[in-house]
């Protein structure tokens, strides 16, 4: 096998290797103020729309009769995208043992657990009596009154609340034996932290394998969650009888629109994390090739999926569906559809290109692009459908008010304000994830030396 | 063992259903009133009516004052013409009566306070309940007292009415659902 | 709920549409509207308004799309009206509100189950119990449901504006989901009033509030159970069943019809197409 470059330097010592993780933790640079503040004034504006429109009610977003979805749903939809990627990596990719994922898989995973943070905010804020949320759950009430249970809306709420605790406790299980090296490391609160999270870790033989059963059991557990998850997203739209929602393929559709949008989010901030922490060492471009590969080649399958479901609406001759295709395409929304398509579909083939894979910059700004292109996916899904539906006297075309954008703008700030605290408290590339790493190819490197008889240590060892 | 623990585990699954099947196969003809009480805050009338002596001293019918609640969904509160019907010639010399003929000779009604006051997303009808419990089946009318303490307590020990009984959903229900009440959310909800 | 309650609704439950859906019903309310009779004066649309507490929004939040009218006139016009003078250029009327379907799209979706079915035939909605998704409104193909956006019991009654209120139907506050009821306030009393009398409802015995303001009497309303209902009657007449999503007419000259059947959604108001003076 021929391995045109490293995707980790197997010399790195392990030292040097928690030296420079834990470097992560110090005290910030201005910078980083500077980001968290942003973050912060984002959220700022979030709040108080939100208690503009807690008090007024549901007017000022512009939502009306025929759009009474709009910018929170196509949001909600988003950022529950974004949390497939860290399951992809994290979970897929560890059952598949493609083990270059182990320096990303950390900040991909905490990506998962503060996009669904962010994500469980919008059904919230879209209800026009948040005060009363309680009732989609099923508790037992002397009224005897149920949840409905064939409901989407219902369905998500168990989905998104079993998804998030799920995520959480991967992330956190994943980290136990980095929080340990954290605890040996560190002096004060941290310390003190550190050791309440670490559930005294000393990193024996048992503890080795029993934490290893249970990383395995959990990523088994959340890999058919999160396919399920978005599907039940998806029935949001597909149960209904909209034309444009009422689709058979967009439970596959929106898994993998999430995790293209995910894996495009990952590379986003791949690239951050690699300039802001200087992790040149373990988020190499090696891992961002293979990376922005698989990012392409989920894109491919998003792009065949779009194209499917204009075909099957184009043959399949039900007049409102067909009437809606047409007007996304020309009607008022035509500038989101084509950015959508040419953003979506076009630029991945950036990714195709070697050059552009290995060139930072370039995968920030393609990142970017393929984001927005996921963001207005969203939004096409559910704001044409609402203003072209079957009752033609009620056609409209509305444009979100200024409430909606610093509500979806502030969403941000918290998704920023969130990781960005998880930075600076924990570490975001896993110290012993990377050593196995660096063990395991040092012993593939030794094993080229030896002569190629299959597997000599193991030849060796029995 | 295994076999012994299946048996039980069946026979209390059967339990279970025989005894919510005869919940709700009880006869029709027996009225169930609904437990629970409930502390209810008092209400401050412009007279401090009393009810006892009215009900259980005089044994005057509730219908008599409350007279729509055979008729209507509200059961009413009398006109003063009614209580200067009788408070003419009956205890003149009491502060209250003087009081209320204070108000009489003014013209005015004394504002009385709602005490048992529904929300008003509740359709709540008297005349069906009075019809059902009363008169459907052939109950003798001089004790539909004891009737309306179903939800209203025993006015016969109160002066002024007070809440004594929840009246929530939950509460409603369960009488609606002991007694074969509908259980339709939009009979009661409006 | 009691196991029982649940038992027996599952063996009603899992017969099919073609059944009669999983309903027994006491009553199934419908109308006719007949477009040839409509004028389009939308008193219909004012009565309901009085009726049944709508707010009224004033202009801007009405441009906005953010309306209260349960029923709405609409108009259309002929697709080739701007070639065409003014008599002849086609404009029609519609009066459209809850179509009251038989198997709705926006009783499954509610999360809290605040729009259900009832044994009357009508699509609830519980306001009470609505917490403000909006997605009854998303899966109407009509478009009938109308949110509160606001809170109008101040602005839209001043003092003493709020006397005019209807006291058996609730004012609306903002965050909740409201629609055409069928004016149940009147069925709950009309049956009431029945029941406390001993005997069924008599056709005619009380009507919605559009029924009755209609200058034409284009609008008839009753109970498709009652066999001789006037309903009743104009729905046989006109050979439309329920339960279908094309209808089979013996005679296809018939000019009732139901908006949107091919949806399967089994709407409970037959509509009867206008005639044009200039085609006959």
């Amino acid at each position: 096998m021929i391995v045109s470059e490293k995707d980790i330097n197997e010399q790195i010592k392990w030292a040097q290797i928690n030296k420079d993780v834990l470097r992560s933790l110090e005290n910030p640079r201005k910078a980083y103020w500077v980001a968290l503040f942003i973050c912060v004034a984002m959220f700022s504006c979030a709040i108080v729309a939100e208690i503009y429109q807690y008090n007024v009610g549901m007017g000022p977003t512009n939502l009306n009769n025929p759009h009474m979805w709009d910018m929170y749903i196509a949001s909600f939809v988003f950022w529950i995208g974004m949390s497939h990627s860290g399951t992809l990596l994290s979970a897929i990719l560890h059952i598949i043992h493609a083990d270059w994922r182990k320096p990303i898989y950390r900040f991909a995973e905490a990506m998962t657990t503060f996009s669904l943070l962010t994500a469980g905010f919008f059904p919230m804020i879209h209800l026009g009596r948040v005060w009363n949320l309680y009732w989609v759950l099923p508790y037992v009430s002397d009224r005897g009154h149920w949840p409905n249970f064939r409901s989407p809306l219902a369905w998500d709420a168990f989905a998104i609340s079993t998804y998030l605790s799920a995520s959480m406790l991967f992330l956190f299980i994943g980290m136990i034996p980095d929080l340990a090296i954290c605890r040996d490391n560190t002096t004060g609160w941290r310390k003190k932290l550190y050791t309440l999270l670490s559930l005294g870790w000393t990193g024996n033989d048992r503890q080795w394998r029993t934490f290893r059963k249970t990383y395995l059991l959990m990523a088994c557990f959340l890999i058919p969650l999160a396919v399920s998850v978005h599907s039940i997203v998806s029935s949001d739209f597909a149960m209904a009888i909209m034309p444009g929602w009422h689709i058979t393929s967009f439970p596959p559709y929106f898994v993998a629109g999430a995790l293209y949008s995910g894996c495009a989010a990952i590379i986003t901030l791949f690239v951050m994390l690699r300039y802001f922490f200087r992790f040149e060492e373990y988020m190499t471009t090696a891992i961002m090739e293979k990376t922005a590969k698989l990012t392409f080649a989920i894109a491919m399958v998003w792009t065949y999926l779009n194209l499917v479901e204009f075909a099957a609406t184009w043959y399949g001759h039900n007049v409102y569906d067909k009437e809606l295709l047409i007007a996304k395409a020309v009607g008022p929304y035509a500038w989101v559809f084509w950015t959508m398509i040419f953003c979506g579909m076009v630029v991945p083939f950036a990714l195709a290109v070697q050059k552009f894979r290995r060139h930072m910059p370039t995968m920030f700004v393609v990142s970017l692009f393929l984001n927005l292109s996921m963001y207005f996916e969203r939004w096409m899904i559910v704001a044409p459908t609402l203003s072209m539906s079957h009752q033609t006297h009620q056609w409209d075309v509305m444009w979100p008010s200024i409430i909606q954008w610093a509500i979806v703008f502030g969403s941000f700030g918290w998704f920023g304000i969130l990781f960005l605290v998880f930075v600076k408290v924990f570490p975001s590339v896993s110290m012993y994830e990377v050593k196995e790493m660096v063990y395991h190819r040092k012993r593939e490197a030794e094993s080229d030396e030896a002569p190629a008889t299959g597997k000599p240590n193991l030849e060796g060892a029995s | 063992m295994k076999a012994l623990k299946y048996l039980l585990a069946s026979s209390l699954i059967s339990v279970f259903l025989v005894v919510s099947f005869g919940l709700n196969s009880v006869s029709a003809k027996e009225a169930i009133p609904p437990g629970g009480s409930h502390d209810g805050v008092d209400v401050p009338q412009p007279i401090e009516f009393p009810h006892n002596i009215h009900v259980e001293d005089n044994g005057i019918n509730c219908m008599y004052c409350h007279t729509y609640a055979r008729r209507s969904k509200v059961a009413g509160i009398p006109p003063t013409s009614k209580c200067m019907g009788c408070h003419k010639i009956i205890a003149t010399d009491k502060p209250r009566i003087q009081k209320l003929t204070e108000y009489w000779t003014k013209g005015e009604s004394p504002r009385w306070k709602k005490v048992h006051d529904l929300p008003d997303f509740v359709h709540f009808t008297h005349e069906r309940h009075i019809k059902r419990f009363v008169f459907d089946q052939d109950y003798p009318v001089e004790d539909v007292k004891e009737i309306c303490a179903f939800c209203h307590g025993q006015l016969k020990e109160m002066t002024v009415a007070n809440k004594v009984k929840p009246l929530n959903m939950g509460w409603c229900v369960s009488c609606h659902e002991a007694n074969g009440g509908p259980g339709d959310c939009w009979k009661c909800h409006k | 709920m009691s196991l029982s309650n649940i038992l027996n609704n599952w063996s009603h439950y899992r017969r099919g549409a073609e059944e009669g859906g999983h309903h027994t019903y006491e009553h199934r309310w419908a109308m006719a509207i007949n477009l040839d009779m409509c004028i389009g004066c939308n008193a219909c649309s004012t009565a309901c308004y009085s009726e049944n507490n709508l707010a009224v929004v004033g202009r801007e939040k009405f441009d906005k799309g953010q309306a209260m009218h349960w029923l709405r006139l609409e108009r259309y016009w002929d697709e080739d009206s701007a070639e065409k003078e003014f008599p002849d250029s086609g404009a029609k009327f519609l009066p459209m509100m809850c179509q009251q379907c038989g198997s709705a799209t926006c009783e499954p979706v509610c999360p809290v189950a605040a729009t259900y079915h009832t044994p009357d035939g009508l699509n609830a909605q519980v306001y009470n119990r609505c917490i403000g998704s909006r997605y009854c409104s998303n899966n109407c193909p009509f478009r009938v449901r109308y949110f509160n956006f606001y809170s109008y019991y101040e602005t839209s009654w001043p003092e003493p504006l709020n006397l005019q209120l209807n006291p058996d139907i609730t004012v609306r506050d903002k965050g909740v989901m409201e629609k055409c009821t069928f004016c149940v306030q009147r069925i709950r009393t009309a049956q009431d009033t029945a029941k406390m009398a001993d005997r069924n409802i008599i056709d005619g015995e009380f009507t919605t509030a559009c029924a009755q303001a209609c200058p034409t009497s284009a609008i008839v309303f009753g109970d498709t159970m009652d066999a001789d209902s006037q309903v009743t009657r104009l729905w046989k007449k006109h050979q439309v069943v329920r339960h279908t999503t094309k209808q089979d007419k013996r005679n296809p000259e018939l000019r009732g019809y139901r908006i949107f059947e091919e949806l399967n959604v089994d709407p409970s108001i037959m509509y009867l197409e206008r005639v044009r003076d200039t085609e006959v």
